[in-house]
């Protein structure tokens, strides 16, 4: 601010000087000229008072005598002998201001009288009043640069006052007004900037609140939460997260500095590669224990990282399963007890007796199965959270399922195809594996309708990122709109529950089969045989990265 | 090819180390609780998680070889590098004792040794080097992430204090041997278990020298000055 108002200052003054310079130049010059004409004058009126003699005007002046030809005939300090003056300025012009050979300023006037010209010289000097014009030069300087003085600082000091106020406003001080408003336009920006502070102040004070009351809330959540940005600094995280971790966050430090549980850092690593991840994390107490759920989503690279207790959740889950797979087991024996007898009966009664029969030991064979898949759900759960995975060889599970379900394919006349390629591995849990392709299958064979040329086709597909197996049928197919609902506990297709013929199974298989593949964090997808009428189940399977 | 920093190179260097030095610090934490509460499963956890430390040793000891061989680093972030080679070092084998006391703890279990346990009662000892080893372990990681030499020194400092504490350990249970021989076995597994404790205050004690002198650039190993 300063700078420019020297800066300002400088250069008026400078333009006025300049200016007033160059006026005292022409104004001297004019003075000069005009001198010049007073003594020519004078010279004239004495050479005319003297009548052109020479003696009366030799006692004042230095003359020279020349004839028309401008040869000299006199000259009062006999010199210039020989020139010729005719063609010298002051003859043509009349006067001349030169320097004579003594190098002073001389003033020459030539007057012409009868047949002869008359020179007069007279030493040439400035009249004094024309040097004291400079005396004014300053003074006029001086007063300018006052007045621009003056002008600078009426014009500079609300700006001063402005900046200042945007000085503060740039620190946060949204309070900060301007006090001394100048005029005109001036006058006019500083009010408007005086309202807009105001409505900042406003905005400020609200934005202010909602944060205060949006930290107090997410504070008191009930859930931990932490927000990580994308190079890895927790930007927000409220105290329950470091209950929950039992461990000091810090916020503006990185996560696996102030987060001291490997399982989490490996939770949020994992988290900036994929989507979400979700992990349990049982935490023991004195007397009980604790389950916190540690979920993260990835939302455009930052990290959302939610804690929530499951404990209760947990217990209850623990229970149903603990019900479920003790009704399960209670329920085996006595009904491996009643299918025993019912084929005692079975050998012993005949004609319609023996078709009652029949019919229960075919309900009583569907009911072992939906209490065997049950357990298997079960099963299915347990090992997701305890079963470590390994690498597997594909192709030896999927020869395994074939060389089991032969004898059952052969019975109904269809053929088993495994088109195999090259050996392909994945990190996996075999136990599921080898069920979800043993159950794809069998359903391909246990629906199957033709009676010839039925087969079921199995084939791999080895990607990059991914491993596709397609299992592919020509038998009735399954209609688009039962896609999805396939994969539905205890769906069926056929409604008719009281089905006894050999298709008859729990309904729970695919459902199994979703669960299993779900947990090799693949999918299994249903669609139709392209070449001809029949079904293709696709079980897609990533690649493990580590 | 993408250019990348060499200080987000680094940063992915402390951070893996950093990681290291969590792992270790939990296997030891559960190591410690699984032998004070008889808990075989977690001893078992902390022997099958040994094999993620070692991978994470290795992981790291190759991203230190590649950024000497790739970025040539100079000043602080050479220090930092061949610190992180050491620090490596000494972590792995913390791990390793860690290990170490949960074989210990689960010959205890597997031998009905845990009768002899409430005798422990006289021992203040064990439970006393225990805490100060964790202490030591969780400054040394704090020292670590907030290049912090107050407490590396710290460190330094406690390590005597286990020493100390080592020697009595070993001096009670060589006459606890005189006075009950059929209680020997268990007697030396404590002996070990100490043992592994001062072991593993040692190697806190070589990355809080090694931190200081990255940060000091400084070497105060061996000299007397590592006490002030």
């Amino acid at each position: 601010m300063k700078k420019i108002k020297i800066g300002l200052y400088i250069s008026l003054l400078i333009v006025i000087s300049l200016s007033i310079i160059g006026f005292y130049f022409k104004i001297k010059d004019e003075v000069k000229k005009e001198y010049i004409k007073k003594e020519i004058e004078n010279i004239e009126r004495e050479l005319i008072i003297s009548n052109g003699n020479k003696d009366i005007l030799e006692k004042f002046y230095k003359i020279t005598i020349f004839d028309e030809d401008g040869i000299v005939t006199y000259d009062s300090l006999n010199e210039n002998k020989g020139e010729n003056f005719l063609y010298k300025e002051e003859t043509t012009k009349g006067f001349s201001l030169k320097k004579d050979a003594d190098n002073i300023e001389t003033l020459y006037v030539v007057k012409k009288k009868n047949k002869e010209y008359i020179r007069i010289a007279k030493r040439f000097e400035y009249p004094s009043n024309i040097f004291s014009l400079i005396e004014y030069l300053i003074f006029a300087i001086v007063l300018g640069g006052l007045v621009i003085a003056l002008f600078t600082e009426t014009t500079f000091t609300p700006i001063s006052y402005i900046i200042n106020f945007t000085k503060e406003i740039e620190k946060g001080n949204y309070k900060a007004r301007i006090t001394y408003f100048g005029e005109k336009d001036i006058e006019f920006i500083a009010k408007t900037l005086n309202h807009m502070a105001e409505a900042i102040d406003k905005r400020d004070e609200e934005l202010k609140n909602r944060t205060k009351m949006l930290t107090e809330f997410i504070k008191n959540l009930p859930i931990g939460i932490a927000l990580i940005d994308r190079h890895g600094k927790i930007v927000m995280c409220n105290p329950i997260l470091e209950i929950m971790t039992n461990s000091n966050i810090t916020e503006n430090k990185y996560y696996y500095e102030t987060i001291r549980n490997s399982k989490i850092i490996e939770l949020i690593n994992l988290s900036f590669e994929k989507k979400s991840v979700n992990l349990k994390i049982p935490v023991e107490t004195n007397e009980d224990f604790i389950i916190y759920n540690f979920a993260t989503y990835n939302v455009d690279g930052n990290i959302i990282l939610i804690a929530s207790d499951i404990t209760e959740e947990e217990k209850l889950s623990r229970l149903k399963s603990r019900f479920i797979s003790d009704v399960t087991h209670e329920f085996k024996t006595p009904l491996s007890i009643i299918l025993g007898y019912t084929e005692i009966l079975n050998e012993r009664v005949s004609g319609e007796e023996k078709y009652y029969v029949n019919r229960i030991k075919l309900n009583i064979e569907r009911l072992n199965e939906i209490i065997s898949d049950l357990v298997k759900i079960e099963k299915i759960e347990d090992l997701n959270l305890f079963a470590s995975k390994k690498e597997l060889v594909i192709n030896d599970i999927i020869k395994l399922v074939i060389k089991d379900l032969s004898s059952f394919a052969e019975r109904k006349n269809i053929k088993l195809i495994f088109e195999e390629k090259k050996e392909a591995k994945i990190d996996g849990i075999e136990e599921l594996l080898y069920y979800s392709f043993y159950n794809i299958v069998e359903n391909g064979i246990k629906y199957h309708d033709k009676k010839e040329n039925g087969y079921v086709r199995i084939n791999i597909e080895d990607n990059e990122e991914t491993l596709n197996i397609y299992i592919t049928d020509n038998g009735p197919g399954i209609p688009p709109n039962e896609r999805l609902n396939i994969f539905r506990r205890f769906y069926r297709i056929n409604k008719n529950r009281t089905r006894d013929d050999e298709n008859g199974g729990s309904g729970l298989g695919l459902s199994i089969v979703r669960e299993a593949i779900k947990i090799h964090e693949g999918k299994v997808i249903c669609e139709e045989n392209k070449y001809e009428n029949g079904s293709c189940f696709i079980i897609t399977l990533p690649k493990n990265r580590r | 090819m993408k250019k990348i920093h060499l200080d987000e190179i680094i940063e992915g260097l402390r951070k893996n180390l950093i990681q290291m030095a969590t792992i270790i610090k939990e296997s030891l934490d559960y190591s410690i609780k699984s032998f004070f509460e008889g808990n075989k499963n977690l001893a078992e956890t902390v022997i099958k998680n040994d094999s993620i430390a070692d991978s994470m040793e290795n992981k790291l000891d190759e991203e230190a070889l590649a950024i000497f061989a790739l970025q040539q680093p100079i000043a602080i972030d050479l220090r930092f590098v061949v610190m992180v080679l050491k620090i490596n070092n000494d972590l792995e084998r913390i791990g390793d004792l860690a290990v170490n006391i949960s074989e210990r703890t689960i010959d205890l279990i597997d031998n009905k040794y845990y009768n002899y346990y409430d005798q422990l009662i006289n021992f203040a000892e064990i439970n006393y080097i225990s805490k100060v080893c964790r202490d030591m372990v969780d400054l040394s990681i704090d020292a670590l992430i907030n290049k912090d030499v107050k407490k590396a020194r710290e460190v330094i400092k406690k390590d005597l204090i286990v020493d100390s504490y080592n020697k009595s350990i070993i001096l009670k249970c060589i006459s606890e041997i005189k006075n009950n021989p059929e209680s020997t076995e268990f007697f030396i597994n404590i002996i070990t278990i100490s043992k592994s404790l001062e072991r593993i205050a040692d190697h806190t004690t070589n990355i809080s020298e090694d931190i200081i002198y990255m940060v000091e650039g400084e070497n105060i190993k061996h000299s007397e000055k590592k006490f002030e």
